[in-house]
């Protein structure tokens, strides 16, 4: 029986040759790891030497959908990029929604992946299931946007373009996979990665559909938890329906979620985030805008009228590009934020990673580390919104302190600043931090250290539970007092396990919120026609999360030996004010009773022997284990 | 006494549009149930059972959680200000 719900062909394209080769991964792979970094992480354990550069040729990057993916499930409209990250040396990949993904199934294909690099820019072109690889000499140095419109204006509105901007052509560590003119796969530096190659993008043109095992069924799934769950109500339904993200931006900073000046400040130093947050944010809203079919519609389209930083049309910031240029950096212009998120999308960064090396600077400079002849004038003190946006512009272009400093991200900017640079540097193997802070959630402290890709807030945790953003009926093991850091194990590992699972079928992490928990096995079991049950996706879900970290050891990372936060980021010294004031994180209790529970070696996070052979995973053990 | 209640963003629909609603207490506890008195819409957001305030809210007295301060008994003055939020945290 061929599983539905895919399509049974992935492509590999050698850019050296310019040879394309498709292959079924077949039933059983399509079992045991669904798709996205699932199926993704397979092909590149399995193809890929131990070892390489990420930047080099060999390296091998990929774009794949999940079995969800284009089907009727809420919110299957995702796609995740994955290769080894030029960032953290780690198994990378990024998660991004919009209309791209869809488009990829239907123009024939569940993924591509891309080896070598081309001598010449070229773009890949997928059709019917087929891929030609064509020159991009007309498409380079154009911006997301641009690049966009001119790839509709050859092939038809249908098109859906998956790109990198001038960031990713400078190859910049910054760099992201930009799709709908703002959707960004932009974490883990796979934008770096495609602009090694100088693959400019990966047009798809949908011509067919999704074909699914019991379409009634599936949508009978669909239309219940419609009628159930996405109504008015339901907290996290009425978050993302009217406000989406942003929604949450004023609160976090009260909370002590978002990190505020540069991590060491509280809602005391940044005393009106409303500025930045909710109603303001929708007060520039021209249109919404949602993902492929998506009934929360989250995103929007904004306007900033006059003055400085008017944009005529752009994508609505997110919560965490509001808190990484506005919180981070004591930046309450809603405008000057807006701007910064319309270079960043433009120019093809990553709005994290942009914004908090921007708040790296300015502390920086606050300090005298660095001064204005290092930044050409530029006085980047906090708060200083037309400092902010002309350091943001720079790291776009690659021109000025900008580009030539902190166009690669913190860790590179150490390098370049030198002495006491260092101690401003918030970011975890290379990777800069999300807007998430572990002294109101301590287990997003562990996730940043205990998942294969360090630094990251969507990977699943016992934070997710903390913070409130769990489905219903999700049914993990209950932890009372998040901060009681023994015995959390369990719960993080079953939330994490969830999360595999989530992010391998094509599915979005908000509409996860709002879906209850035990639909997804129902999607995947309708769509797929293969069983899935709440019990037998932790299963998947173990197998994804220890081949993932399995790739880690293979590289010779030992997350849990190797990566730390920084002191401040957990509390030490703690914050004096604000509603985490006093809290210091016991990270490494967390990360311990994690591994524990995953089956992971306690000190190292070494998948065991046992692990990886009761999940089916021989191969690795003998890999890692002899 | 009259002090200023923050409404969550999603909830203004239930409010007109209202960020920050005048109400009377002298509790946070009170005030939170003179803000349920004039817009019912919110009552059982705010205490889906009597007196037990709902469980994925938060409450600010201006800058600091009442979490740590007495809860819902927390005693307000004239002109502070008691934000609702709901804690979720993420995106």
């Amino acid at each position: 029986m061929a599983i539905k719900a895919v399509m049974h062909r992935v492509a590999f394209v050698d850019l050296n040759s310019g040879q394309v080769t498709y292959e079924d991964p077949g039933d059983e792979l399509y079992a045991q790891y669904l798709g996205g970094y699932g199926l993704g992480a397979y092909i590149l354990y399995t193809r890929q030497r131990a070892g390489v550069d990420p930047l080099s040729p060999e390296a091998m990057l990929g774009i794949l959908t999940g079995p969800l993916t284009g089907t009727d499930a809420i919110t299957g409209n995702r796609f995740i990029a994955v290769g080894k990250s030029p960032k953290t040396g780690t198994w990378g990949d990024a998660n991004c929604g919009g209309y791209f993904g869809p488009a990829l199934k239907e123009a024939g294909l569940d993924g591509i992946f891309f080896t070598g690099a081309a001598a010449e820019p070229v773009y890949a072109l997928v059709e019917n299931g087929e891929v030609t690889i064509k020159p991009a000499t007309d498409y380079w140095g154009l911006d997301t946007v641009d690049t966009e419109e001119k790839f509709q204006g050859a092939y038809g509105k249908k098109a859906r373009v998956a790109c990198i901007g001038p960031a990713g052509e400078r190859v910049s560590a910054l760099a992201a996979i930009i799709n709908d003119g703002g959707r960004a796969a932009g974490r883990s530096g796979l934008g770096m990665v495609m602009g090694s190659k100088k693959v400019k993008a990966v047009v798809a043109v949908p011509s067919g559909s999704v074909e699914v095992a019991d379409p009634d069924g599936l949508k009978a799934v669909r239309q219940g938890v419609l009628k159930e769950h996405y109504k008015a109500g339901n907290p996290a339904y009425e978050l993302f329906s009217n406000y989406g993200t942003c929604g949450i931006t004023a609160g976090s900073v009260q909370t002590g979620d978002a990190p505020i000046m540069n991590w060491a400040g509280t809602v005391h130093d940044f005393p009106e985030p409303e500025k930045i947050s909710d109603d303001a944010v929708i007060a520039t809203q021209t249109r919404k805008y949602g993902c492929w079919r998506c009934p929360l519609a989250c995103g929007g389209h904004v306007k900033i009228e006059e003055g400085p930083y008017a944009v005529e049309s752009a994508h609505k910031p997110e919560y965490e590009t509001l808190a990484a240029f506005g919180s981070m950096c004591l930046n309450d212009s809603l405008a000057a934020i807006t701007k910064c998120n319309d270079i960043c999308n433009r120019m093809g960064m990553d709005t994290i990673s942009a914004g908090c090396t921007v708040a790296f600077a300015i502390e920086c400079y606050e300090r005298g580390v660095i001064t204005p002849d290092d930044t050409g004038g530029l006085e980047l003190n906090w708060g200083n919104h037309a400092a902010i946006v002309a350091v943001t512009e720079q790291m776009g272009n690659g021109t000025g302190f900008g580009g030539t400093v902190l166009g690669d991200g913190i860790k590179a900017a150490v390098q370049r600043i030198g002495a006491g640079a260092d101690e401003a540097a918030m970011h975890c193997a290379g990777e800069e931090l999300p807007m998430h802070d572990p002294r109101l959630s301590p287990g997003i402290g562990a996730s940043f250290i205990i998942d294969a890709t360090p630094g990251r807030h969507t990977q699943y945790g016992s934070w997710l539970d903390e913070a409130n953003f769990l489905p219903p009926d999700l049914g993990q093991p209950v932890h009372a007092d998040k901060y009681v850091y023994n015995g959390k194990g369990e719960n993080g590992a079953y939330i994490s396990r969830w999360g595999h699972v989530v992010n391998a079928s094509g599915l979005c992490m908000f509409g996860c919120t709002v879906t209850p928990a035990p639909a997804v096995p129902q999607f995947l079991t309708t769509a797929m026609g293969v069983e899935y049950t709440m019990d037998s996706i932790q299963e998947v879900g173990g197998r994804i999360g220890a081949l993932r970290m399995a790739f880690n050891v293979r590289e010779g990372v030992r997350n849990a030996i190797d990566f730390k936060l920084p002191r401040r980021v957990l509390g030490d010294p703690p914050l004096a004010q604000g509603d985490t004031a006093g809290v210091t994180v016991d990270n490494a209790t967390e990360i311990r009773d994690y591994c524990v529970a995953m089956g992971w070696d306690a000190e190292s996070g070494v998948p065991t022997r046992e692990t990886l052979e009761a999940l089916g995973l021989d191969f690795v053990a003998k890999d890692l284990h002899g | 006494m009259a002090v200023t209640a923050r409404v969550p963003p999603y909830w203004r629909k239930h409010t007109d549009r209202q960020a920050d609603v005048l109400v009377e207490g002298s509790t946070v506890g009170e005030v939170l149930e003179d803000l349920a008195r004039r817009f019912p819409e919110l009552r059982e957001r705010l205490f889906p059972a009597p007196g037990e305030l709902a469980g994925n809210l938060s409450v600010f007295l201006n800058q600091e959680s009442v979490v740590r301060r007495g809860g819902l008994q927390t005693p307000v003055s004239a002109g502070d200000r008691v934000t609702v939020i709901l804690a979720i945290a993420g995106g």
